[in-house]
């Protein structure tokens, strides 16, 4: 066996733990939680929503943080940190708009409205999408994570905005509405869940962003070396 | 219940897409290491398939 198919052995608890853990998650969610009278099914969205939500926002605090850091030390290994957060955090800021809207359709009879927490959501969405479009448009990788660093640290003050919109300003989001103890206890696994699941998905990228930045200047090394073969 | 499912659906199929892409490109790393002929890594690209 060798080190590859060991290091793998070696996650695969994790993986199956976590599988589990959403699976029980999905099943309480789908099937073991009592159905609002109101809206019916379409209330167990909210169980996906606010995950992702949270998810997203914790994801953008990550990559702030981990951008302020690299401003400070000019390391890249704290951009890796901030690339796999700003992806992760893209995914789940568009799952809960999306996840949003559907459910807003629903309960609003409107897809969309310029309420505050929407919008301030769609502003962190958009700064998200910002930092990917520069990750992907700039060749040098300090040049990249400035900007990057520079965008995200910015975005950190529409995270209080997003988290507080609701009682700060007037909307018609939902603030924390009453619910039934099975119903919190299914919230609050599917938010355990995803926040396992998301973590897991993001210390892979980021592993991976790192191994391809070390074999990136492998690369440019052993080319430097032909060169030199050559020239001699 | 089909706003229900389509959501579910939508969100475990972006999931998925992105999981996908990120095998890809771990196939890649795994690749360019065995070009740079790193013994360890170069073996677990051949059992990738690659």
């Amino acid at each position: 066996m060798n080190q590859h198919t060991k290091s793998h052995s070696h996650f695969r608890p994790i993986y199956v733990g976590t599988a589990c853990v959403m699976t029980a998650a999905l099943v309480m969610a789908l099937y073991f939680a009592p159905t609002e009278e109101t809206m019916g099914h379409v209330q167990r969205i909210l169980y996906l929503h606010v995950s992702v939500a949270w998810i997203g926002l914790l994801g953008f605090a990550v990559m702030g943080a981990a951008a302020m850091a690299y401003l400070f030390r000019r390391d890249l290994d704290w951009d890796c940190w901030s690339q796999a957060a700003n992806e992760v955090g893209w995914l789940c800021c568009s799952l809960t708009l999306l996840t949003g809207s559907l459910w807003a359709h629903s309960a609003w009879g409107t897809w969309w409205t310029w309420d505050p927490r929407l919008t301030t959501m769609f502003i962190l969405w958009a700064l998200c999408s910002c930092c990917l479009v520069v990750r992907g448009s700039i060749e040098h990788p300090h040049h990249k994570a400035r900007l990057a660093g520079i965008i995200a640290v910015l975005g950190l003050i529409d995270l209080p905005l997003v988290v507080m919109a609701t009682r700060w300003f007037r909307g018609v989001h939902p603030v924390s509405p009453e619910m039934e103890p099975t119903m919190r206890i299914t919230l609050l696994l599917n938010v355990v869940a995803f926040t396992i699941f998301f973590t897991v998905l993001f210390l892979r990228r980021r592993s991976q962003l790192l191994s391809e930045r070390l074999l990136h200047s492998l690369e440019i090394q052993t080319l430097k070396i032909r060169e030199m073969e050559i020239l001699t | 219940m089909t706003t229900l499912i389509v959501t579910y659906v939508i969100c475990a199929f972006a999931v998925a897409l992105y999981i996908l892409r990120m095998s890809g490109l771990q196939r890649q790393i795994l690749k360019r290491m065995a070009a740079q002929q790193l013994p360890l890594q170069s073996s677990a690209a051949e059992k990738s398939g690659d």
